[in-house]
């Protein structure tokens, strides 16, 4: 037995011999290295957004208010203010303050109130969005709103209301075959003048269109700001009605809402914004990750009746310095107009589709990675150059893909 | 994206990481499959004997078992070293070895317990195994995915379905018994408890992800499900050992067949069966029907609260995450495999083999073969050696030993030995360097009193018993000789009676080589072929009793010394093929002189001889009418001789007797006014008279004599029987008498020119120069008519057969020597066409229409040729087979019309350039119109 366990105790440590003694290769894995070899080439879509108008002017939730639309669908831009608002008790003379008055109220009158010149901050985004070009547009319309809660008769006269563009000045609004502003009086005759009951309110539409008025001269000059100065004449014809009557929370409002519909020209009506970046394109974990190409493929369905030429620019944080543009230089993104049918209705017939592809070496990936700022500026024009009046409906939309091919490297 | 990548590394190092690892084995075993001296065979058939009546497995070393499998690729061709000896991985590489779907295997077994025992003819065994497996699929698409990354598959489809994986861990106790059904049937099965411990198996039935193009919108569908069970935590080894939550049932069965006592088929399904996991189930699925990711909204990129590419991946996952987990027992198959195998005993130590062999996973059969030589010493080594193509390798030579020290035994067996001996260290840890498999089985175990079958309980087990069904002593290799001749009654044509082992065991008394049993003449030394008896030719009186007898000589005549002086002979052949027999030779002494005699069969089938009256042979050299103009005998050359005759004119003969019957042609001495002599050759017309035409010298240009006849292409079995009638061919010494020993071929020649009526058979005599030549022409010329005679004489007509002689002017050895003279003395028989040279077109139009000659008002265009001076006799051998030739004599020439046609293409393309081909170069067309010669320039 003892002869058996030494035998095969002797073959175990041959046989283990053997084994070890056929290692032809030893890798030590503490070594191993990335040689750079592996560059994987990942292809995902990064983009893709269908855009109506809605999502374009109107990209946050407060600034809808100024979005409607038409009955028949053709968006409406309406910038809304408040030039005047007071309680009766406040701006009419001779009223007892803190008292509530009622019929049989005897207020003697005309009383002429002068409301001092203020300016009027329409906040008109679509003016301000574009720093560029020249656009107009179809049939817009400024309206005045009187709302009264007062029993008493007031008139309006609009003493001042000019536009004024920093590149244009002012201009006034003229109602045709009136030249004095102070002429101008805000009919606000049509029943109700005001309201025959307390607690009511007699609201009265005063507007301004292009049968009347200048007013399409008047906001094409894209006013930042419309000055104003409105007088009013309480109780104009000194009636002694015993109906008048005046309540604590009587008021006199006027209001001023501007309407542009969507309806109109533009040539190269440039829009632009500027937005955080930052491109990581090197693995901050440290995996030693890096992308060495990249191509972008934009395609666009363009469902808009306008040509849009766009290109991304890419800043420094500190002065804004161009490092570089995603199209070369001169060159933009080109999203050409989607065909429109007949007038009036003018309604896009189909939708354009744009490929564009888009390379990016390395040096200007790296370039691109140093900029903390993008710049999207935009050129819009209507169809055939500006020369074409299109209308911009509701259901409009642009649609966007955008993927992108990145060869990376892993190690180096 | 980081994320993505960093998920991509993982993956990929994961995989390249379990790949080569060492511990991971697998279960073939195709080395050991016909090692019946190591007990664990059954593992791979049940019904495979072994060849102990018991062994006892050592607990946890009697088998341990490993295998690692990976057809993918080899640890060389991923891992590589730069100059400084760091390591990289070389995944392009990789990548090319790859196939469309690669399969990576391992499994680990350790016997915990194993014995089993013989009793009569049944054979049980019993084993506890723990075992541990994975199997890995995974498709080539995958690697290319993590190494080159989607942008590969742009508007394509990276398809990962049929991916699979299983992860398992169990216990098996198995019970198996084995059971000889008959002498040629053995079947086994052995049934297997399962105790499941830890599992996790996929089923991938579907996974794809499609990039397009443009837009790389990524379209992923899936239909998949993972499985998973695994022991709570803080579960103890003893828990675990005897816990049988998971349980599971197997099946392995097998079967053998005794083919002959050499060859032995075998055949096993190893694994059936499954495991119900219950303890902790966790069953995730993932089904999406075509889900396609297109991309973040546009005001995720301007939303400085997140990290764009960040959002796109989770955006990715979160489009493709339609998960959904359960807990529910599941049951999850085993990897069955099969076995089919056969092995030739090629004595009692050793043995080859070959084995079909492979393992069904998830949909997919994985093959492989092997080869093997096995080598076995009784009760103290075996030894195998095994050459398989498996794992997409075509070099994997493999292993056996097992050797025997008394009651233990070590074995170790490898299906890959070059593996081990081929190794790399992976940070310290061996691996295969070079090989898609590395394979080991090894234990220790006791074995007892080996079990060796005696069928027949002679004494002599079956493996040694060249008898093993029928009892017989050990110094015949357990084989019966009834007539103890010493030879075996398997082996013993008479079993009965007492004989050599040259004769088969069967006794000759006459010693003449035919046994008694088949011998007609078991007394009296014969031939072969005559049935072991002499062949005697007996000297008949004329009331048929037997006055004198002789055998055969060498030379093929019987020899009569002292013949009585009769005038005839009446002689009874005595030899087995005597009906096939028409004449033989009696060479008869007397005083010193020796004479031939021929003897030919009468009707009542014996030979009779009656000098020939001294039958003079007169030719007559006739005129056109019949006239003699002179005569000739026969001389002892065999010519017939004509003096003052001129040989350069046409002659015409008639032969008296009855030889004209037999001879187409004569040979004819003419010697002229100037005693110049001339051997002329008359044919035989159809009026049985012989012509002979002259052919100026400038004619014979015309190669009259060229040889068209076409030889048929035979079929093997029908030139063994011409090639032995001609090798057979022997003729009397100096005379033109077959031999007899030639007479059963020229019978089998003739049968089959009977049964090819399309054939015909020429006959070419041929001779040495030994003697005058003149003599020598007559002697082919007579040998090649014997050998027509004979054939005549067996049924074949006569217009199938063609005779040619050459005498001594054709030779094909050299006649200096002996040999060489033998080698020229012949007839050689060629088989050809039998029509001869009739085109099925003459005489017809083109088309195949037949026509009449002279219909009106049709041009006929006819092809002749001319004589000038004499006529050509109108024999086919003149017109060199043409048949139906017109003559007519126009302007003092003969003119010949060999064929005519309505086409003058037909006429001139095919008819003309047939007859030239003859070697009627100057043959021309005429046309005829209503009887009347046109120009041809008209008839076109």
């Amino acid at each position: 037995m003892k002869t058996t366990t030494t035998f095969f105790s002797g073959l175990a440590v041959a046989c283990l011999l053997l084994l070890f003694s056929c290692v032809k290769e030893k890798y030590d894995m503490a070594t191993l290295v990335q040689t750079g070899e592996w560059q994987p080439e990942i292809a995902i879509p990064l983009i893709h957004s269908r855009m109506s108008v809605e999502d374009i002017l109107a990209p946050a939730e407060n600034d809808k208010d100024n979005l409607g639309e038409n009955s028949d669908g053709l968006m409406v831009l309406i910038y809304r203010d408040t030039l005047f608002s007071a309680l009766a008790q406040d701006f009419i003379p001779g009223l007892p303050s803190g008292s509530i008055l009622n019929g049989g109220l005897a207020i003697g009158g005309p009383h002429s109130v002068f409301l001092p010149i203020d300016s009027l901050d329409l906040n008109l985004e679509v003016y301000n969005q574009v720093s560029g070009g020249s656009f107009y547009f179809e049939n817009p319309r400024v309206s005045v709103i009187i709302t009264n809660s007062a029993g008493i008769p007031i008139d309006m006269y609009l003493v001042i209301m000019d536009a004024w563009s920093p590149t244009n000045g002012i201009l006034p609004i003229e109602l045709w075959g009136i030249s004095s502003p102070d002429s101008i009086k805000l009919d606000n005759t049509i029943p109700p003048r005001y309201p025959a009951n307390p607690g009511d309110t007699a609201v009265t539409v005063y507007t301004f269109d292009e049968t009347n008025s200048n007013v399409k001269d008047f906001l094409q000059i894209a006013p930042k700001y419309i000055f104003y100065s409105v007088r009013a004449i309480v109780n104009p014809n000194a009636d002694t009605d015993p109906s008048f009557f005046v309540i604590d929370t009587s008021q006199f409002s006027v209001e001023v809402e501007v309407q542009l519909p969507l309806h109109g020209t533009a040539n190269f009506v440039t829009l632009g914004d500027t937005m955080p970046f930052e491109l990581d394109i090197n693995d901050p974990s440290g995996s030693d990750l890096t992308m060495l190409e990249a191509t972008f493929m934009i395609n666009t369905y363009n469902g808009f009746p306008a040509d849009v030429n766009v290109q991304l620019l890419f800043l420094d944080t500190i002065n804004n310095v161009i490092i570089d543009s995603l199209m070369p230089a001169g060159q933009a993104l080109i999203l050409a107009a989607a065909p429109v049918g007949p007038a009036p209705a003018l309604r896009v017939t189909s939708i354009k589709h744009q490929l564009t592809e888009v390379f990016v070496d390395k040096a200007r990936l790296d370039n691109i990675a140093l900029a903390h700022k993008l710049i999207v500026r935009g050129q819009v024009s209507s169809n055939d150059g500006g020369a074409t009046v299109i209308k911009i409906y509701s259901d409009y939309t642009i649609e966007i893909k955008l993927g992108v091919r990145a060869k990376l490297q892993i190690g180096s | 994206m980081t994320r993505s990548l960093l998920n991509y590394t993982f993956l990929l190092l994961a995989f390249t990481l379990l790949a080569p690892r060492p511990g991971a084995v697998a279960q073939l075993d195709a080395t050991l499959y016909h090692m019946s001296t190591i007990p664990q065979v059954r593992y791979t058939n049940p019904a495979q004997g072994s060849d102990y009546t018991w062994y006892i497995g050592l607990p946890a070393i009697s088998s341990i078992y490993a295998n690692v499998h990976h057809n993918g690729f080899v640890v060389e061709d991923l891992l590589k070293k730069r100059a400084d000896d760091s390591v990289y991985l070389d995944m392009t590489n990789v990548i090319t070895q790859l196939g469309d779907r690669n399969l990576f295997g391992f499994n680990f077994q350790v016997d915990i317990l194993a014995f089993g025992w013989t009793k009569d003819d049944n054979q049980f065994f019993f084993n506890i195994t723990e075992k541990a497996m994975a199997r890995i699929r995974y498709p080539k698409d995958l690697m290319v995915l993590l190494w080159e990354g989607n942008g590969a598959f742009i508007d394509k489809t990276v398809d990962l379905s049929g991916s699979a994986l299983r992860l398992t861990e169990y216990r098996e106790y198995a019970f198996g018994i084995s059971r000889r059904l008959n002498d040629n049937w053995t079947a086994g099965v052995k049934a297997k408890l399962l105790s499941g411990y830890v599992n996790a198996s996929s089923t991938i039935t579907k996974l794809e992800l499609f990039t397009a193009p443009n837009t790389f919108e990524l379209t992923g569908t899936s239909d998949i499900l993972i499985n998973t069970s695994a022991p709570p935590d803080g579960t103890t080894f003893p828990d675990q050992f005897f816990s049988l939550t998971n349980i599971g049932w197997g099946l392995d069965i097998g079967g053998t067949y005794q083919l002959n006592e050499k060859i032995l088929l075998s055949g096993s399904i190893i694994d059936l069966g499954f495991i119900k996991w219950k303890r902790n189930p966790t069953n995730i699925s993932n089904d999406l029907d075509g889900v396609t990711f297109s991309g973040n909204a546009i005001k995720t990129f301007s939303d400085t609260t997140t990290e764009p590419f960040g959002e796109i991946s989770d955006s990715l996952l979160l489009t493709f995450d339609n998960q959904l987990e359960t807990n529910n027992a599941y049951k999850d198959g085993l990897v069955p495999r099969i076995y089919i195998g056969g092995a030739y005993n090629i004595n009692e130590t050793n043995k080859v083999g070959a084995l079909f062999h492979g393992e069904y996973f998830r949909g997919v059969f994985y093959p492989s073969f092997t080869l093997s030589y096995n080598y076995k010493l009784p009760r103290w080594i075996g030894a195998s050696a095994s050459y398989s193509i498996m794992n997409g390798s075509f070099f994997n030579l493999g292993l056996g030993l097992s050797f025997n020290m008394g009651p233990v035994q070590l074995y170790l067996v490898s299906d890959n030995f070059g593996a081990l001996l081929n190794l790399a260290t992976v940070s310290g840890v061996p691996v295969p360097y070079k090989a898609n498999t590395m394979h080991v089985r090894t234990g220790i175990g006791l074995t007892f009193a080996k079990y060796e079958k005696d069928k027949d309980k002679d004494g002599t087990i079956d493996k040694e018993d060249e008898c093993p069904d029928i009892p017989g002593p050990e110094e015949l290799n357990g084989c019966p000789d009834t007539d103890g001749d010493g030879v075996i009654d398997m082996h013993d044509d008479c079993p009965d009676d007492i004989g050599l082992a040259k004769n088969k065991g069967c006794p000759d008394r006459d010693e003449d080589g035919v046994i008694d049993k088949d011998d007609e003449c078991p007394d009296t030394p014969g031939e072969p072929e005559n049935k072991g008896c002499p062949v005697i030719l007996k000297l008949l009186d004329a009331m048929g009793n037997e006055l004198m007898s002789a055998d055969l000589n060498d030379d093929g005549f019987f020899v009569f010394e002292n013949l009585p002086d009769k005038d005839s002979y009446l002689f009874e052949l005595g030899a087995a093929d005597a009906d096939l027999i028409n004449e033989v030779q009696v060479l008869h002494t007397l005083d010193g002189k020796e004479t031939v005699l021929t003897a030919f069969k009468n009707e009542d089938g014996f030979f009779e001889f009656e000098p020939e009256t001294e039958k003079k042979q007169i030719l007559y050299l006739i005129d056109m009418k019949g006239d003699t103009l002179m005569m000739a005998q026969l001389n002892e050359d065999g010519f017939f001789v004509f003096e003052n005759l001129p040989t350069n004119q046409n002659h015409l003969f008639l032969l008296d007797g009855d030889p004209a019957d037999l001879v187409d042609d004569l040979l004819i001495m003419l010697i002229d006014g100037d005693g110049n002599e001339k051997i002329i050759l008359a044919k035989r017309d159809p009026n049985n008279q012989f012509t002979y035409n002259y052919i100026p010298p400038k004619e014979q240009e015309l190669d009259l004599l060229v040889d068209t006849d076409v030889p048929i292409i035979l079929l093997e079995e029908e030139k063994e029987i011409v090639n032995t009638a001609f090798d057979n061919l022997q003729f009397n010494s100096g005379s033109d008498v077959i031999s007899l020993g030639s007479y059963t071929a020229l019978q089998s020649l003739s049968e089959l020119l009977i049964s090819k009526p399309d054939w015909r058979i020429k006959l070419s005599g041929h001779t040495d120069n030994v003697g005058p030549a003149n003599n020598n022409l007559l002697l082919s010329k007579k040998r090649a008519e014997a050998v027509k005679r004979s054939l005549l004489s067996r049924g074949v007509p006569a217009d199938r057969i063609i005779v040619r002689y050459f005498g001594q002017t054709a030779p094909i050895a050299d006649n200096a020597t002996a040999e060489g003279q033998q080698t020229n003395r012949r007839v050689e028989m060629l088989i050809v066409e039998a029509k001869d040279f009739v085109d099925p077109t003459w005489n017809r139009i083109g088309g195949g229409e037949r026509m009449t000659k002279d219909e009106k008002d049709v041009v006929i265009f006819k092809v002749q040729i001319v004589a000038a001076g004499e006529p050509i006799y109108l024999t086919p051998v003149n017109f060199k087979g043409i048949e139906n030739v017109e003559e007519y004599k126009h302007g003092g020439m003969y003119k010949y019309v060999v064929g005519y046609s309505r086409s003058y293409d037909y006429a001139s393309a095919v008819l003309l350039n047939e007859v030239k081909r003859k070697g009627f170069k100057k043959a021309f067309i005429v046309a005829f119109k209503n009887g009347k010669r046109i120009p041809l320039s008209e008839a076109k």
